[in-house]
This record gives C-alpha cells, structure tokens and sequence, in this order.
C-alpha cells in the first residue's frame, strides 16, 4: 500500500520502492538494482561489442550513468527499458572510441538485377532446415558468425533493429546519421546477411 | 501456349532469356487471354528492383495503401520476390532466435557485480 492509498500492480510497487530507495540513498537499494538488471544489460553489451570486457565495462557506465541521471527518470516507462537505453548509449560511447572499424560495404551480397528491373537470377525457396534441435543450434551457430562477419556499420544498426527494437529514429540519433540512411543500413545488413545464410538453407535447384 | 506456360515465358521474357521468335507467340496468347494479359500489365507496374528497394517499408507497413496494393499484387504474379520476402523474413527471424542467449540474461554475474558496486563506491 502506497501512502496515497492507490494500490499498484505488484511489478510496478516494486520498481517504485527500488527507486525511491535508490532516490533516499537506501542501502542496498543500488546492489538490489544491479543484481536485478546487470545479466540483461551484460547480454544487450555484448551482442553489440562482442567481447567480454568491453561489454562489462559499458555496463559498468551503465550504471553509474544511470545512477546520476536518475532525477531524469519519470517512471513512466518500465525501469529494465529506462536501463535498456542508458546501456546502449554506454556501448555506443565505447564503440565511438574504439574507433572506426571494419567499414566496408556490402554490394557482393546484395541481389543483382537486369536492366528491366527483374532479377538476374532466378531466386530460390528456403527449406525449413533445422527440424531438430541440434540441427537448430547449429544453424543458429552459423547464423551468429555470419552477422559476426558483418562489417560494424551495418552489424550496430541490424542488431538495435531486430533484436534491441530501436526505432529507425533512434538508431538514426544513435549512429549520428540521417534516419534514412539508417533505414538503408537496416535493410542492406539484412540483404547481405539472407545472402550469407542462403547456402545453409536454399532448396537444391 | 497453355496459361501457366505463358507465365513462365513471361518471367523468361523479363529476365531477357526468351529465345527470339516466342514473343510473337506470347503476344498472339495474351491477345486472347484476357487473364494473361491482366498478368502481364501486373508484370510491368513494378520492377522487382523496386519491390526489393522499398522491402522493408513494405514489411513495416510503411507503405501508402495504393502502393502496398501495388507490393501485394506484385507478389501474386512474382515468384521471385516472393521468395526474397519469405528469406528476408526467415532472416530476421533467425538473427533474433541466434542473438537471443536465454542462458546470459538468466545468470547472474558475480564478479560484474562486485565490479559495479566498487565503482560506484569509488565515486561517492
Ligand atoms: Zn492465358
Ligand atoms: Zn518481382
């Protein structure tokens, strides 16, 4: 029960509590945060950095940043997504710094057409591939080295697509360029990676 | 010419890999098909560069109405794109089902922890 007497969904009380807790200075309220939170946040760092250290070290930042800004938190949204964000403005300042790497384009995997318009080559239907469990996690093996093999100026802006479901907008504001050209970069990472994964899964002609 | 062949010409005759001379037999088919001939003026109101250009528009519903009519209809006498929608789709699907590690977000990691905690101490 809230000293206003409005009775909460039991998920919200609880991240209310955390955060006033964490607004009071209450001990333990900080550790309680991050035991919550960190092995989230460690999963969205590493997808993006791909190695360990970096990872937990934007994490770290997360945190910190987060505990700074959290007069800026108005609890509208859910805090794993408020801590969602910090943690990918924390990657993308490490990624900034880490500099430029592996930019290079992607025309060999894009489709080929015709003057006409029509494609070059006739396309070819996917089978659906992995009926067992094993076979599963191998395609998905092979999968995650193929967007690993993807150059960082189109593997950033597929990853905070599909799997951080950031807007066109945010990635846009993320990546520092026009919202159409992270459109662009979206559907050029998902061309080339459909053409990497193609010979794992095409029908035998 | 029998309707289904005249299809498969048609995406023959698309790619520029109709031998000479069976345009005419083409033309003399859709002349009397009215289908056919449906089909073909289909054929022509979007390229298949286009389709693939504006793909991912079309999947998030970007599309003005008109046009996304335009992107359906093109599916329905297009087994290409057809294919390349359904593989892109699949590809997306695969890149969450490989980046999405259920066994990292579950763990909790310790010493990252014990790392967080001291550094927040620190700047106290
Ligand atoms: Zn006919
Ligand atoms: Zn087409």
């Amino acid at each position: 029960m809230t000293r206003t007497g409005i009775r909460y969904p039991g998920h919200v009380l609880e991240e209310r509590t955390l955060l006033d807790g964490l607004r009071e200075g209450v001990p333990h309220a900080f550790e309680e945060l991050v035991r919550k939170h960190a092995g989230r946040m460690r999963a969205t760092a590493l997808r993006l950095l791909t190695n360990e250290t970096d990872a937990e070290d934007a994490v770290q930042d997360a945190f910190l940043s987060a505990l700074r800004s959290l007069g800026t938190f108005d609890g509208r949204a859910k805090l794993g997504t408020w801590l969602h964000r910090i943690t990918i403005n924390a990657v993308m300042m490490r990624l900034r710094a880490r500099g430029v790497r592996n930019e290079t384009a992607l025309d060999s995997h894009l489709p080929e057409f015709g003057e006409n318009g029509t494609f070059a080559a006739a396309q070819m239907r996917w089978h659906e591939g992995a009926d067992t469990p094993a076979l599963r996690d191998d395609l998905c093996r092979r999968v995650r080295s193929h967007i690993e093999e993807l150059p960082d100026n189109y593997r950033i802006p597929l990853i905070l697509r599909d799997l951080d479901e950031l807007s066109h907008r945010e990635i846009a504001e993320a990546l520092d360029v026009s919202e159409n050209a992270a459109k662009l970069r979206v559907h050029r990472a998902r061309q080339a990676l459909r053409d990497l994964i193609e010979p794992h899964l095409a029908e035998p002609a | 010419m029998n309707c289904p062949e005249f299809r498969d010409k048609t995406h023959e005759h698309l790619r520029g890999n109709l031998p000479r001379g069976e345009e005419v037999e083409l033309k003399a088919h859709a002349e009397e098909c009215s289908e056919c001939s449906d089909f073909t003026s289909t054929c022509s109101e979007l390229t298949c560069k286009e389709f693939v250009d504006f793909l991912h528009s079309f999947i998030d519903g970007e599309l003005a109405k008109e046009r996304a009519t335009v992107f359906d209809r093109h599916l329905s006498v297009c087994p290409d794109c057809t294919a390349y929608l359904e593989s892109y789709r699949r590809t997306m699907e695969l890149s969450v089902l490989a980046m999405t590690d259920l066994s990292v977000s579950e763990k909790i990691p310790e010493e990252l922890v014990l790392a967080v905690l001291n550094a927040q101490k620190q700047g106290e």
